[in-house]
C-alpha cells in the first residue's frame, strides 16, 4: 500500500481506486465499482459492543 | 376492520440497512399487510417506532441495541401471524451477516474486519464506509490508520469526529470524503449512488450527493467529461470543518495531469472558507468555475475564478472552459392549470440536500417559506406539512433514522407525496428524481403521483407537478425512459434542476408567483 508512487498512479489512477475498494456496510455499494471492473472486498461487518452506540463511542475515544 | 399488530425480537442478530429494507419490502408485498418495519433495536430506532405508532405496548423481552426487531401491522390476526412466519423464514434462509459477504464467497471466508479485507486485497487504496452513524467514525479511523482513504457515506458522525478524521487524513496524505458523502467518481469509477459519466478533463469537488450527481450528469449531457468528482461532505465548507476535505481534494487534483478545469460546488458554506477554497483552486493555475449554493452577497473578483449562478450554469461554464460548446436547451412555456381557490403553495419533496438548498435559494422571495434545512432567512420546520411554501430534504437525518436513504428506500417520499395529495392548499409539487442503484425510480412513486392528480381534480383543481431528473442516456435506466414515465403521469420535466425551480415558480397561482 505505497502512496504517491508514480507506478501506482499510472496503473491505478490518481486516487488508486482501480487497485481495489473495500466496502464496509451496505453491500450495494460494491456493485458500481465491481461493474466497472474494480476488485471489491466486502467486509461482513457487525457492530461492536453488542450494538451499544454509547459504549462504541467510548471505545472509539479510547482507541 | 380493526388492524392487528405483532412484533418479534431476534436477539443479537445484526443485519445491515439494505437487508432490512429488503425484508420490509418482502413483508409489505403480502396482501393485507399494511405496514412492516425491520430495524435494529437501538434507542433511536425504538423512538422512531413509537413515533410511527408501531411500538407494541409491551415487548416479549426488553430489546437490546444488538437485537433485530420486526414489527408488522396487518388487516387481521391471521395475516399478521403469517407475516411474522414469513419474516422468520426469510431471515432464517439467510445466514447472519451473509448478506454482507462478497457474492459467491462462503461465509467462513468472509473478512470480518478491515485488516482482514486488506490481507486479502493488499493493493486497496479506498474504503467505502456506510455502517450506522455511531460506529462510522471508528471504522473510518481504522481505515485511515491502515493507509486507506475513506468515502464516508454514513451520517450521524459528529463535527468533532469529522475534524479529527480529516486532520488524521491530512497527516497521512489521505482523503476523507464525507460524512454523508453519497456519491463520488474517482479515476472514472462510480462510487456510492454515482453513475458513470464520460471521462474528460473537468475535475469536480462538491459537497456530497445530488449536487455532484446533477453537475456530473449535466457535464456529460453537454458533451463534456469528468476526470474525478470528489465529495467533500456536506459540512466541509463550514467554519467548524474549515474546508479540510475540499482543500485536500484540490491538492490531489492539482497533481492530476488529466484535470484541466476545476469546478467547486458547495452548500452550507462559511463565506471565508468558501473563498479560501476558491483561491486554493485558482492557485492550481487551472480555470475554476465555482458555485456555493445559498451563499448570499456580492462575490469578489478572483483571478481565474468564474462564479456560476446555479449548478446547471456551473456545468455550462465548465464545459465552455474545457472547450466544449453545446447549443442551448429549448424549453416550452408552461400554461397554468385552473387552480381551486384553496391552492396557493409550492411543496418541494427532495431526496437531495444540495438540490433542496438550490431550490430554497431561488425561492427566497416567496413568503412564507419554510424548510427542514437550516438556511438563513427560511423558517425551519421539519414536518411533511406546513402552511406556506415548504421545501423538504427527505435525506436529512431526521427522516433517515432507522432506515436507508430515500434514494434507496422511497417510502418516506411516497408518504410525503400522499400528504401533498391530501393537502388542498398545495398548487405546485416540485421534486428531484435520481435514476440510480435501485432500478426504476418512478415505479415506487407511480401510485402516489397518480393520487396527487386524481385527488386534486376531485377537489375541483389541479396540482402542477414539476421534476428535475438526474442521470444520463448511458445510465440504467436511461434518463429519457425516466422522463417519459414521469411525463405520462402528467409531470413536467425540465432539462436541469434550476430550470425546474423556475418552472415551478412560473406555475404558482397568480398572486403567489414572483
Amino acid at each position: 500500500m505505497r502512496r504517491d508512487d508514480e507506478h501506482d498512479q499510472d496503473v491505478y489512477g490518481t486516487f488508486g481506486v482501480r487497485a481495489g475498494v473495500v466496502v464496509l456496510g451496505l453491500e450495494q455499494f460494491a456493485d458500481a465499482p465491481r461493474a466497472d471492473g474494480v476488485p471489491v472486498v466486502v467486509v461482513a461487518w457487525e457492530p461492536p459492543a453488542g450494538g451499544d452506540e454509547r459504549l462504541a463511542r467510548i471505545l472509539t475515544e479510547l482507541m | 376492520m380493526s388492524a392487528a399488530m405483532r412484533a418479534m425480537i431476534r436477539a443479537d442478530e445484526y443485519r445491515d440497512a439494505g437487508v432490512l429494507l429488503a425484508l420490509t419490502r418482502h413483508l409489505e408485498s403480502a396482501p393485507g399487510v399494511r405496514r412492516a418495519v425491520a430495524m435494529m433495536a437501538t434507542p433511536r430506532n425504538l423512538e422512531v417506532l413509537r413515533k410511527m405508532a408501531l411500538a407494541p405496548p409491551q415487548w416479549p423481552l426488553p430489546p437490546k441495541p444488538g437485537d433485530l426487531l420486526v414489527v408488522a401491522l396487518a388487516d387481521d390476526e391471521p395475516t399478521v401471524i403469517e407475516a411474522m412466519k414469513r419474516a422468520d423464514a426469510w431471515l432464517s434462509s439467510r445466514p447472519t451477516a451473509g448478506a454482507l459477504v462478497a457474492q459467491g464467497t462462503a461465509m467462513d471466508d468472509a473478512p470480518r474486519t478491515l485488516a482482514q479485507a486488506l490481507a486479502r486485497q493488499p493493493e486497496t487504496h479506498l474504503a467505502v464506509v456506510s455502517v450506522p452513524g455511531p460506529f462510522a467514525a471508528r471504522e473510518a479511523r481504522r481505515a485511515l490508520e491502515l493507509g486507506l482513504s475513506v468515502m464516508l457515506v454514513s451520517d450521524g458522525v459528529t463535527v468533532e469526529e469529522e475534524v479529527a478524521l480529516k486532520t488524521l487524513a491530512d497527516a497521512h496524505g489521505l482523503l476523507v470524503m464525507g460524512p454523508d458523502c453519497g456519491a463520488a467518481l474517482l479515476d472514472g469509477v462510480p462510487l456510492g449512488f454515482a453513475t458513470a459519466v464520460r471521462r474528460g478533463d473537468i475535475g469536480v469537488v462538491a459537497a456530497s450527493g445530488t449536487g455532484l450527481l446533477e453537475l456530473t450528469a449535466l457535464i456529460h449531457r453537454l458533451g463534456g467529461g469528468v476526470s474525478h468528482a470528489v465529495g467533500a461532505g456536506d459540512r466541509d465548507l463550514t467554519e467548524a470543518i474549515g474546508g479540510r476535505g475540499t482543500l485536500a481534494a484540490l491538492d490531489r487534483l492539482a497533481g492530476d495531469a488529466s484535470t484541466k478545469t476545476l469546478v467547486l460546488l458547495g452548500r452550507s458554506c462559511s463565506r471565508a472558507v468558501a473563498l479560501r477554497a476558491a483561491e486554493r483552486a485558482a492557485a492550481t493555475g487551472r480555470p475554476v468555475v465555482a458555485h456555493f449554493v445559498g451563499l448570499g452577497g456580492e462575490l469578489p473578483e478572483l483571478p481565474g475564478v468564474t462564479w456560476a449562478t446555479s449548478i446547471a450554469d456551473a456545468a455550462w461554464r465548465a464545459c465552455e472552459a474545457s472547450g466544449v460548446t453545446a447549443p442551448p436547451w429549448s424549453t416550452t412555456p408552461l400554461g397554468r392549470p385552473d387552480y381551486a381557490p384553496s391552492q396557493r403553495w409550492l411543496r418541494g419533496l427532495y431526496v437531495g440536500a444540495t438540490l433542496c438548498a438550490e431550490a430554497l435559494s431561488r425561492c427566497r422571495h416567496l413568503s412564507p417559506l419554510s424548510s427542514n434545512l437550516a438556511v438563513e432567512g427560511v423558517t425551519r420546520i421539519a414536518r411533511f406539512r406546513a402552511a406556506g411554501h415548504h421545501l423538504l430534504d427527505l435525506g436529512d437525518e431526521e427522516y433517515t433514522r432507522g432506515r436507508t436513504h430515500p434514494i434507496l428506500d422511497p417510502s418516506t417520499r411516497v408518504d410525503a407525496i400522499y400528504n401533498a395529495a391530501n393537502d388542498e392548499a398545495v398548487a405546485v409539487l416540485l421534486f428531484d428524481v435520481v435514476p440510480g442503484p435501485s432500478g426504476d425510480p418512478v415505479e415506487p412513486l407511480r401510485e402516489a403521483l397518480t393520487a396527487v392528480r386524481e385527488r386534486s381534480l376531485a377537489r375541483g383543481g389541479e396540482i402542477s407537478m414539476v421534476a428535475a431528473v438526474l442521470g444520463t442516456e448511458d445510465g440504467s435506466p436511461r434518463r429519457s425512459a425516466v422522463v417519459a414515465s414521469l411525463e405520462a403521469l402528467g409531470v413536467t420535466v425540465t432539462p436541469d434542476h434550476a430550470t425546474a425551480v423556475e418552472a415551478a415558480l412560473a406555475l404558482l397561482p397568480e398572486g403567489e408567483e414572483p
